[in-house]
């Protein structure tokens, strides 16, 4: 069995992420959201029938400028404003499909499976023994990892981001939502776990 | 890019996150805690203790460089505070301090054959169920802004 990498390919693998991610995929790197996509796919799924009913390309172009000829008359439709200055820099691409979605998720269990039989590691069903110790096993830990789940779940959700969302790719753009979110999560995961290391000596 | 290319790079990122995640150790209850406890309950901080913090943090300070370089007029959403910032922030913390696991590294762990984490999973798939319906009823922004 080998033991867990150093701490550099970790900054290394998981800085460079959330940059790669936005350039192949253009789109913000956060697995809250995709998990929040899959979770919502009823209504995902009839927007995505509403989008594929309406107009694209040059027949939505068309429409907006008889809408805009109609509101705001010959000047605004045909003159210099009309064309729409280029925004420098890469633009945001479309949201991912919610079959993507689906395929990271599945994905991303499968990457740990193929590490932990690559490190020669043996199978655990269970959080290991620190976790035990804190909460035993059975009935009374599953309810413990089910309603920090929640806390995760809903927490997430009304931060609109989570460890990778917020703390990879937000942090490192310096987004005062994502720089606040981070400190109010790291700062509450210190405090519960120092009250769990206090009450039973990890 | 065509869907098809997409969803294969798309599986990718998420191969490589649960293969990184886990090689890490950042799947280990006992290495997330010791993580956020600075290794104060294990033989105190030590490069050994702060490993994984190392590694956030590293991560962290590496991207912040990579975006400055490669991506500063890039048009990326931008990450405003707004009402559920703080409390969710609050909840999610608490929440990966008793499960050890974000929800990434919860899906991660189900994935090495701790099957236990499935009520994590479960629990991270009804928290964010419940607390859409109510973001929507509160009128909250929620969601709007990342994928």
């Amino acid at each position: 069995m080998r033991s867990y990498w150093p701490w550099w390919t970790g900054a290394v693998g998981l800085g460079l992420l959330p940059l790669v991610y936005w350039i192949v995929l253009r789109r913000p790197f956060g697995v809250s959201g995709l998990i929040g996509r899959l979770v919502s796919v009823g209504d995902e799924l009839s927007v995505a029938k509403e989008n594929a009913a309406a107009p694209t390309g040059e027949a939505l172009d068309a429409l907006l400028a008889a809408a805009t000829l109609e509101e705001f008359g010959r000047e605004a439709a045909e003159g210099p404003m009309a064309v729409a200055a280029p925004l420098p820099g890469r633009p945001l691409g479309p949201r991912l499909g919610i079959l993507d979605a689906a395929a990271f998720v599945v994905a991303m269990g499968l990457g740990g499976l193929v590490a932990r039989l690559w490190a020669g590691r043996t199978l655990v069903l269970g959080m290991g023994d620190s976790f035990t110790r804190s909460f035993g096993s059975g009935l009374p830990a599953l309810s413990v990892l089910l309603a920090g789940g929640v806390l995760v779940g809903a927490g997430t959700s009304l931060a609109e981001g989570c460890s990778t969302g917020h703390g990879l790719t937000g942090s490192s753009r310096l987004q005062p939502g994502s720089l606040l979110a981070t400190a109010c999560f790291m700062g509450a995961a210190m405090c519960v776990s120092a009250l769990l290391g206090w009450r039973v000596g990890l | 890019m065509r869907s098809a290319p997409r969803m294969a790079a798309v599986a990718l990122f998420g191969f490589g996150l649960g293969f990184l995640l886990s090689s890490l150790g950042f799947t280990d209850w006992g290495e997330v805690h010791t993580m956020f406890t600075l290794g104060f309950f294990a033989g105190g901080p030590s490069p050994g203790t702060l490993r994984l913090l190392f590694a956030f943090c590293g991560a962290v300070m590496l991207s912040l460089v990579a975006f400055r370089a490669f991506a500063r007029r890039d048009n990326l959403p931008r990450r405003a505070v707004h009402k559920g910032t703080v409390i969710g922030g609050l909840a999610f913390g608490a929440g990966w301090a008793l499960t050890g696991g974000c929800p990434s590294i919860a899906i991660v762990q189900l994935g090495e054959g701790r099957v236990t984490a499935g009520a994590s999973v479960a629990g991270v798939l009804l928290g964010t169920w419940v607390a859409r319906k109510a973001a929507a009823r509160l009128r909250w922004q929620t969601g709007s802004c990342s994928d």
